[in-house]
């Protein structure tokens, strides 16, 4: 946990950052899901989807990522990494948000 | 110690986080989640200036970093793009939300960044 709030060093695929930020919206979307269906308490709700799984993922660092590959000239790794997390972090939460309609 | 300094710094970081987001909803009309917005160009535009600081200590940059990374959210901005609507096909808030918020943020970082250095 400790060295992922850190940014990857310039030039290098930011693989840490990435698997939290889709693990991370996998687990948000089914959690709220199911908290819309009151399977899960209110002060729950706070600590996880707030607290934890807020604070899994990090938007900071990814855009930091992002700028130091493009300063680095690493047009494609920045360009691939923004794509793997925005369009598969999307892809994540729609299917964590499916995962809590149908888990009972 | 590095562990001790990452973890409250990022739970403080939540906590802003929660505040912050809350009483920025509260005051607008708009349908588009401008909290979460708000809260991650703030925090990428601070760790920004973080990385743009000349020699930083490690204890510093681990307190930034942590802060920086509790207080901003990549799963709530998920979450929430995909549920201003994407199916049948995705609607016009739902892709402002994901490329707009996604451009500004590394232009926020690069605001930060080239203030410190």
């Amino acid at each position: 946990m400790v060295g992922l709030a850190l940014p990857s060093g310039a030039g290098v695929f930011p693989t840490a950052t990435l698997v939290l930020n889709l693990v991370g919206s996998v687990a948000l979307g089914l959690y709220i899901t199911r908290r819309e269906r009151a399977v899960v308490s209110r002060i729950s709700l706070h600590f996880w989807a707030i607290g934890v799984l807020g604070s899994l993922t990090t938007f900071s660092t990814f855009s930091v990522e992002v700028l130091q590959l493009i300063e680095a000239g690493s047009l494609g790794i920045a360009g691939v990494y923004a794509a793997t997390s925005t369009l598969g972090g999307l892809s994540c939460a729609v299917v964590g948000s499916r995962l809590g309609e149908v888990w009972r | 110690m590095t562990v001790l300094v990452a973890t409250v710094a990022g739970s403080l970081g939540a906590v802003a986080r929660y505040l912050v987001t809350g009483a920025i909803q509260k005051r607008t009309r708009s349908r588009m989640p401008v909290g979460t917005a708000a809260v991650n160009l703030i925090g990428a535009f601070a760790l920004g200036m973080v990385i743009g600081v000349d020699q930083p200590t490690t204890g510093w940059l681990l307190a930034a970093a942590g802060f920086t990374a509790g207080f901003t959210t990549f799963s709530t901005w998920m979450v929430e793009t995909a549920r201003l609507g994407l199916f049948p096909r995705p609607s016009m808030r739902s892709a402002a939300n994901l490329f707009v918020l996604g451009v500004l943020g590394v232009l926020s970082a690069a605001l930060g960044y080239y203030v410190m250095s």
